[in-house]
């Protein structure tokens, strides 16, 4: 594979008005994005007594029900997924006679809250109406039944997924009375508790709620209009909090893994004008010092390139902030483009014009980095691969625990660690010892 | 009894792909939703399969399903065939693909004279069965309906070829290792080459110029037929689960070559066999001895280690198939009165809920729900709770039956 010839038929970032304009590095795909199905899954670990009854091929149920049997949180084997297998029979006839037959033996067996009935492509192409079916079991039953449609055909990669399964938690909420309570809406990964963000709002005697999708429980999400704010911590939560505002009138704080300390400072002015509260002054000095930090540690990272590929940030977010350290994106992978993205594009942009790429591609990537030649690659690809070119990995999953001004300071610390390494990769590949 | 609680069988699109995989110098292309190719590496990691720069997936989007553009397809096998160039392309549809009507086999040969790769198609889109049909669709379609150019070549003297060989086996490695082993120690002959586990287009293509074929799994078994009627080369298809059946099979291969097979191997398997048939008297005599079991596992499987359990005395076996019986009844293969599959889960799970104080040779996920009085055994995937590391450690021949008698 030529590397000049993936990248010649790229677009650069000034040229890119909307995802269209963004091509594939290549046609032939690997490994290719996850589905919708992955992330209705991983929203539904989260909540402890719901399951999943997961209506596709053997093959989606076989992946997702292996994916699952590793997992604690799902109870392992015989845990909170289930699924009914659709064969051409019910291709031809329809599976709603199917579905409800298990439906009633997954209730009688293991007396779920809440079943997320999960629909797959085949579902959908055939057209069964898997939300009738679901409100028909939920009234029949009385357990709550929320549909979640994940054909991939229709979206891009698993985030619609989890997207729309925390939107449904909604239709569990009924009217309460305020209790002054904040949810937190969006995390999937890591634990709330150990963020900067409980750490100061625990300090105020604020009451945390919900926790919507990572840890919380079906009657936690029935009792969430109890809550005063709504923090969105991650955007596929975002449909949900305004959902909540229109019916409940519960407003809503984006504050979301920025790497940004602007916007980290912005977010909690916010969060503590809704909370009706004067900012602590703990923040003020949060602020201040993580802006020293980062001063005493940038020239470390002026002129390093870098490939931005997958992280638990937001990708033009994190990119944008790195650009004004004066780190140069080389090539970015995504698989959205908002009207959001646009501006922090317009901060890349003054000072660099990235290629831009969709992601979830890294079999041409190899003979990509061959060309461009960057100091450090931002996600998960080999690292052995990489080290023999002189990239350094930044691994930011840690990040995933992360809220507040506590991101930042991670963050540097992890792109001067990994520029290190790349310098020293490099050492070594010129003495021949790599 | 719709709900499917656990792991469902394979489908026969995944058959397919765990067997394609294997064949160096070949990508399989998929062509339906990305999230799938992503999904399915979890699991071809844990067979052993290696993917890297050969497996892809073309991804299919609304405007795909909806108004049938196709061009995503063309393209990928024309940038493969110029950025890889690999002998050959596996084209294999999905379930999405087969259900709008994409012509897949239509579209590829429009492209055929394009591409310097040839081009194999596989319809099977997950709809059509189970992995066993996937994986004899495999055998059928490399040697039969799109026949490679198996070239006439210089007989590879004293060789011989592995088919129906399955990653999808527990242990496989091991077994052809072992088969491996024996051949040479019993008749000095060495692999041409190994179906599916190890092995490239160049060996596929120089099949014919073994000596035997040695078939390990009923998938294989038209495929040798038709390799046989073609080429003249003669099969084998004889399981060595435990030492008779070793002997039994070594003898099968000595009469097709007409070669004197090694005595010290047969005397040490005789000598590794004659106690058998003393546990086998002294079971009548002992109040506690086990004589039932639990077995699921293949066809091949079931068949071999049922008469390998008869030998020890344990006469009173469940011989639960994993897959579909459909092709074996229509093949008239034996032993098929004595076989069970459950097309619903609940009821194989019965069966094993049942099974108390007895030997259960299984997966993983019987011996979680099995009954704790049961002797367990794994032979078959899914595996939960380990990995596989060892190729010296096979459920068949001589040190298969050492392995298992052990475990007994």
């Amino acid at each position: 594979m030529d590397g000049n010839k993936i990248l010649a038929d790229l677009k650069k970032l000034s040229e890119i008005e909307n995802i269209k304009d963004v091509k594939q590095l290549t046609s032939a795909l690997f490994p290719g994005t996850h589905c919708p199905l992955m992330g209705a899954v991983l929203v539904a670990r989260g909540i402890k007594d719901s399951m999943v009854l997961l209506v596709g091929t053997d093959e989606c149920a076989y992946y997702t029900k292996k994916m699952t049997i590793g997992s604690k949180d799902f109870g392992g084997l015989t845990g909170r997924c289930a699924s009914v297998i659709v064969d051409s029979k019910d291709i031809t006839f329809g599976s709603s006679e199917k579905i409800t037959a298990a439906f009633h033996e997954l209730i009688a067996e293991k007396k779920p809250s809440c079943v997320f009935l999960v629909s797959t492509c085949v579902i959908e192409i055939i057209g069964d109406d898997i939300d009738s079916i679901a409100y028909s079991l939920w009234d029949e039953t009385s357990i709550p039944v929320l549909p979640v449609h994940t054909e991939h055909f229709k979206c891009v990669n698993h985030i619609p997924g989890i997207e729309r399964t925390i939107s449904v938690c909604s239709e569990l909420m009924k009217k309460e009375e305020c209790d002054g309570s904040v949810n937190i809406l969006g995390q999937r990964s890591g634990d709330f508790r150990s963020t900067e963000v409980y750490k100061i709002l625990n300090a105020e005697d604020v009451k945390i709620g919900m926790m919507l999708p990572c840890g919380c429980d079906v009657e936690e999400i029935k009792n969430a209009a109890k809550a005063k704010v709504n923090i969105v911590v991650n955007s596929t939560a975002l449909k949900l909090a305004k959902t909540m505002k229109r019916k409940f009138d519960i407003p809503y704080v984006e504050f979301q893994r920025f790497a940004d300390p602007e916007k980290i400072y912005i977010a909690y002015k916010l969060l503590f004008e809704k909370l009706d509260k004067a900012l602590p002054k703990s923040i003020e000095e949060k602020y201040a010092n993580t802006c020293a930090f980062v001063q005493e540690r940038k020239s470390k990272l002026e002129n390093v390139k870098f490939i931005y590929g997958n992280t638990p940030f937001i990708p033009f977010e994190l990119v944008s902030y790195m650009s004004k350290l004066d780190m140069q994106a080389m090539l970015m992978q995504i698989s959205t483009y908002t009207s959001e993205d646009q501006e922090y594009a317009n901060t890349i942009g003054e000072k660099y014009n990235p290629y831009v790429t969709k992601s979830a591609n890294i079999a041409p990537l190899q003979y990509v980095y061959d060309v461009l030649k960057p100091d450090l690659y931002l996600g998960h690809e080999f690292p052995a691969r990489l080290m023999k070119k002189g990239i350094a990995i930044v691994h930011t999953d840690r990040a995933s625990s992360m809220l507040g001004f506590e991101v930042t300071e991670f963050l540097i610390q992890a792109f001067v660690k990994a520029a290190a390494q790349s310098k020293q990769y490099k050492e070594n590949i010129k003495n021949g010892i790599m | 009894m719709a709900l499917c609680r656990y792991l469902p069988v394979p489908s026969d699109r995944m058959g397919v792909i765990w067997s394609l995989l294997t064949i160096k110098e070949s990508v399989v292309l998929e062509y339906g939703p990305a999230g799938t190719t992503h999904f399915s590496m979890g699991l071809f990691s844990n067979l052993g399969i290696d993917q890297e720069n050969q497996l892809f997936t073309t991804h299919l989007d609304e405007e795909d399903v909806v108004m049938g553009d196709s061009s995503r397809l063309v393209s990928a096998v024309k940038e493969i065939d110029e950025n890889l160039k690999p002998k050959v392309i596996f084209v294999i549809a999905s379930s999405i693909s087969s259900m709008i009507g994409t012509d897949v086999l239509g579209i590829c040969n429009t492209i055929r004279d394009e591409v310097d790769a040839k081009i194999i198609v596989f319809t099977e889109g997950g709809l059509k069965g189970d992995y066993s049909i996937g994986i004899e669709s495999v055998y059928n379609k490399l040697f039969k309906d799109l026949p490679l150019p198996l070239v006439e070549v210089e007989k590879n003297e004293k060789s011989f070829n592995i088919l129906g060989a399955s990653m999808g086996e527990y242990r496989i490695d091991s077994d052809v290792e072992e088969i491996k082993r024996m051949m040479g120690e019993s008749f000095g002959m060495h692999i041409n080459c190994s179906m599916c586990t190890e092995t490239s287009i160049t060996d596929v293509e120089k099949i014919a110029s073994a000596d035997i074929n040695i078939v390990l799994s009923f998938e294989a078994l038209e495929g040798a037929k038709y390799l046989e009627e073609k080429y003249g080369i003669p099969y084998v298809y004889v399981l060595p689960y435990g030492y008779s059946a070793t002997m039994k099979w070594l003898k099968a291969i000595s009469e097709k070559l007409d070669r004197k097979i090694n005595p010290i191997v047969m005397k040490r398997l005789m000598g590794k066999n004659m106690p058998l048939a003393m546990r086998k008297m002294y079971a009548g005599m002992m109040s506690d001895f086990v004589d039932s079991s639990y077995i699921f596992a293949n066809y091949d499987k079931l068949c071999g280690l049922s008469d390998f359990m008869e030998e020890l005395g344990i006469t009173k076996n469940h011989l639960v198939c994993k897959h579909s019986l459909k092709r074996v009844t229509k093949l008239k293969l034996p032993k098929l009165d004595k076989l069970e599959y459950y097309e619903k889960e609940k009821d194989r799970l019965d069966v094993l809920a049942s099974m108390k104080e007895s030997y259960v040779l299984a997966d993983d996920i019987s011996k979680h729900l099995m009954d704790k009085s049961n002797t367990f055994v794994k032979i078959s995937h899914p595996i939960m709770d380990t990995s596989i590391v060892a190729k010296h450690l096979p459920l068949m021949g001589e040190r298969g039956a050492d392995y298992i008698l052990e475990h007994l």
